[in-house]
């Protein structure tokens, strides 16, 4: 059987999303899109913390296709319209992939907003000239006027690394991730409501549940992949239902069975009086 | 197979989408997916789901056409499952 590369391309893009949806294609179709030259390893998408798998396809050193990972518990082989970027990000022609030096004629200048690219030996070493100047180890409070931003994607490794440089090599304990400032007002609201700092529920719940109450949560547009698994959940098992709670109508109202839109701010919670 | 100049860009651009549909509203989907640009229906499972993909065309990139299926009436949700892009010369060069 001859085909182009392009059709076998979209065969293989069939191929993939139809088994994602539990269908067998007949057997010439995934036989054809079983050869080519392509290699693929594991990932996790780095987009949003859903913590979704993907599979990563490099042909000639350069990421061309990406893949929903079918073994991943979190999304069963499915991606959201995000995941279209994991590959393209990294192409992009306006990417920044040299250092570039705010200043004039190669010299650091914060009262300028030019910029030149520079080698990454000398930004490194400008960097650490600066870094070494704040910290003035002859000034008690030199360590406090250098800090870090960590990231909620970093990996346990890079926040090993991070937290040993600044606290054992920099010795500055100004290091934080985002985590901390995202999740500091939910879990003071979590001890007050339930005496526990965690989010209650866990991604199985989605399977399981038989009620399912969104309130101020836009999942079919901000968690598109637990989102397939709570429609799928509502339109296979027999009573599940979906309440929606929100100020103004958002896609969940697709879905649900007692869409509610109530005035923000409203002195009652317009669920109780609903079930009352 | 179109020739290189009928692409938006210099790429190969496809993705493999899986669509859920709300029960009852199947033909009308269909019908409104069918009319987005560079979107093709491919199979359809018995539970309301379409097993669609998604091409640039020389207008219309898939990213702004994957967008448009979650405004079409009756879609509940589009997953897109297989993405793949590529630089148009490799594909031209193999074809």
């Amino acid at each position: 059987m001859t085909m182009n590369r392009r059709d076998f391309i979209k065969t293989n893009a069939v191929a993939a999303t139809a088994a994602a949806a539990g269908l067998a294609l007949p057997a010439v179709k995934t036989a054809a899109a079983a050869q080519d030259g392509i290699r693929w390893d594991k990932g996790v998408c780095r987009f949003c913390g859903t913590g979704c798998g993907v599979l990563v396809g490099v042909k000639d050193g350069r990421v061309v296709a990406t893949q929903g990972d079918p073994d991943a518990p979190v999304n069963k082989g499915l991606n959201c319209i995000k995941g279209y970027f994991l590959s393209k990000i990294m192409y992009g022609r306006d990417r920044l992939t040299k250092p570039l030096l705010r200043g004039r004629n190669g010299k650091f200048d914060k009262n300028t907003n030019e910029f030149s690219e520079i080698g990454w030996d000398q930004a490194f070493d400008i960097m650490a000239e600066k870094w070494k100047a704040a910290i003035d180890p002859e000034d008690p409070k030199g360590a406090t006027r250098v800090g870090m931003f960590g990231s909620g994607q970093w990996t346990i490794w890079e926040g090993y690394a991070a937290s040993k440089f600044m606290k054992a090599g920099l010795r500055s304990n100004n290091i934080d991730p985002n985590a901390r400032h995202c999740m500091a007002s939910a879990v003071g609201a979590f001890m007050r409501a339930f005496g526990i700092d965690e989010p209650m529920g866990c991604y199985d719940d989605l399977e399981h549940a038989d009620v399912f109450v969104l309130w101020g949560a836009n999942m079919a547009e901000m968690h598109p992949i637990l989102w397939s698994r709570l429609t799928n959940t509502r339109l296979t098992k027999k009573g599940c239902e979906v309440h929606v709670l929100s100020t103004f109508e958002n896609r969940n109202f697709e879905l649900a069975d007692n869409g509610i839109v109530f005035t923000p701010q409203p002195d009652a919670p317009p669920a109780l009086h609903d079930a009352a | 197979m179109p020739d290189a100049q009928s692409f938006l860009a210099d790429e190969f651009n496809i993705c493999g989408v899986l669509v859920q549909t709300k029960p009852g509203g199947l033909d009308d989907v269909i019908g409104a997916l069918s009319a987005l640009p560079g979107l093709e229906i491919h199979e359809r499972a018995g539970d309301g789901q379409l097993v669609v993909t998604i091409e640039d065309t020389a207008t219309d990139p898939a990213s702004e056409t994957l967008s448009r299926v979650f405004g079409v009436d009756g879609v509940l949700n589009a997953s897109l499952v297989y993405h793949h892009c590529e630089p148009i010369e490799d594909i031209l060069s193999e074809a």
